[in-house]
């Protein structure tokens, strides 16, 4: 096995640091990870029996939930821990099978259009999600099969970054955003929610490295 | 028998005729062109006396120009002088640039939208509307 291979996982987590320290090209993966931390928050709200209202994604990287119903409790948990989650589940999906990539991203393409038709409805997250879109659309139509994977996995690991990196922006001690729900809701302090979610996207780091040195072999 | 010469001559003709009496004809009537000459450059001066006037109320008017530009230079300076007052009001604040800073009522338009944040406020929202927001 050559070094490349062996390293393959940790390389692709360097560029993805890489990428996104770039001025303008890692504006576009802080926007999917903001959108899968919205979406998250919805898709949780929907399975506890609620509904989704509106999702609004800024330019800088923040975004917006409206929900109606469903659990407080878990919607507020999933944020974060679902972002880690569509993390590990790009990559994981990526590395499997080039069909299963393939197939991923036609499904992603799936979630990022009903969300435009169900949730959207500003023009600013209209154009961002649009944006995505396209992104995805561009990643599956031009390139080959092997490529397509490797861009997927890249794209996982870099959502798996934002979402290691995002809770720690909770450290403002403004009482604010996820963290601080939490906090009200369980009266458990807020940097214990940022301490689980930041070990949590840890883990997943640590696991991924070992699924991707398993199936390189 | 006695000759009159019924030409009008003035009277320093006269007197030259008197000191002179002997003077040619061809002289009197080269005099006589002179005198025309002379009157032709008195008439001209007369018409070119209402240019001069003319330009003296240009004079005038420049002059009035010049005092309504000096009080509006006036007015400027009373006026930039109270803005760069509040330049340095708004860099004192923080803001640097006077264009960047809005009015006092925007500001406090900004402020209440800006505060929408504060979980309190979020609260209420979520009961007014029935809605939860995650960010």
């Amino acid at each position: 096995m050559t070094f490349s291979h062996k390293f393959q996982f940790w390389l692709m987590f360097i560029a993805a640091i890489i990428i996104l320290q770039l001025p303008f090209i890692s504006i576009p993966f802080k926007w999917l990870e903001s959108y899968f931390h919205e979406i998250s928050h919805g898709l949780t709200a929907l399975l506890t029996g609620g509904s989704i209202v509106q999702i609004q994604l800024f330019p800088n990287g923040a975004g917006l939930c409206t929900t109606r119903g469903g659990s407080a409790f878990f919607i507020s948990l999933m944020g974060y821990g679902g972002a880690i989650l569509w993390g590990c589940l790009i990559f994981y999906l990526a590395s499997s099978h080039r069909k299963i990539a393939r197939i991923f991203s036609i499904l992603l393409i799936g979630l990022l259009a009903s969300s435009i038709l169900l949730w959207v409805r500003d023009l600013l997250t209209l154009s961002i999600v649009i944006f995505l879109l396209m992104l995805v659309i561009a990643q599956l139509k031009y390139s080959s099969q092997k490529y397509l994977q490797m861009l997927l996995q890249l794209t996982g690991l870099l959502v798996l970054i934002n979402s290691l990196m995002s809770p720690l922006y909770l450290l403002d001690g403004q009482a604010k955003g996820d963290g601080a729900a939490l906090a009200n809701m369980t009266y458990i302090p807020e940097i214990i929610w940022i301490a689980i979610w930041f070990m949590a996207a840890l883990l997943a780091t640590y696991r991924l490295s070992k699924i991707s040195l398993r199936s390189t072999r | 028998m006695q000759v009159n010469n019924s030409i009008n001559l003035t009277p320093q003709a006269t007197a030259a005729l008197g000191k002179n009496s002997s003077v040619p004809a061809q002289e009197q009537r080269t005099k006589a062109l002179a005198r025309e000459a002379l009157s032709n450059e008195e008439s001209q001066s007369q018409k070119s006396q209402p240019d001069i006037d003319t330009r003296q109320r240009l004079d005038i008017d420049e002059q009035a120009i010049a005092l309504i530009e000096r009080e509006q230079l006036q007015w400027y300076d009373s006026r930039n002088n109270a803005q760069s007052n509040s330049t340095q009001d708004n860099q004192q604040n923080g803001t640097n640039s006077r264009y960047d800073a809005p009015p006092s009522q925007n500001k406090l338009a900004v402020a209440a939208y800006q505060s929408i944040d504060t979980i309190a406020q979020r609260d209420s929202i979520q009961q007014i509307f029935g809605v939860d927001l995650f960010a």
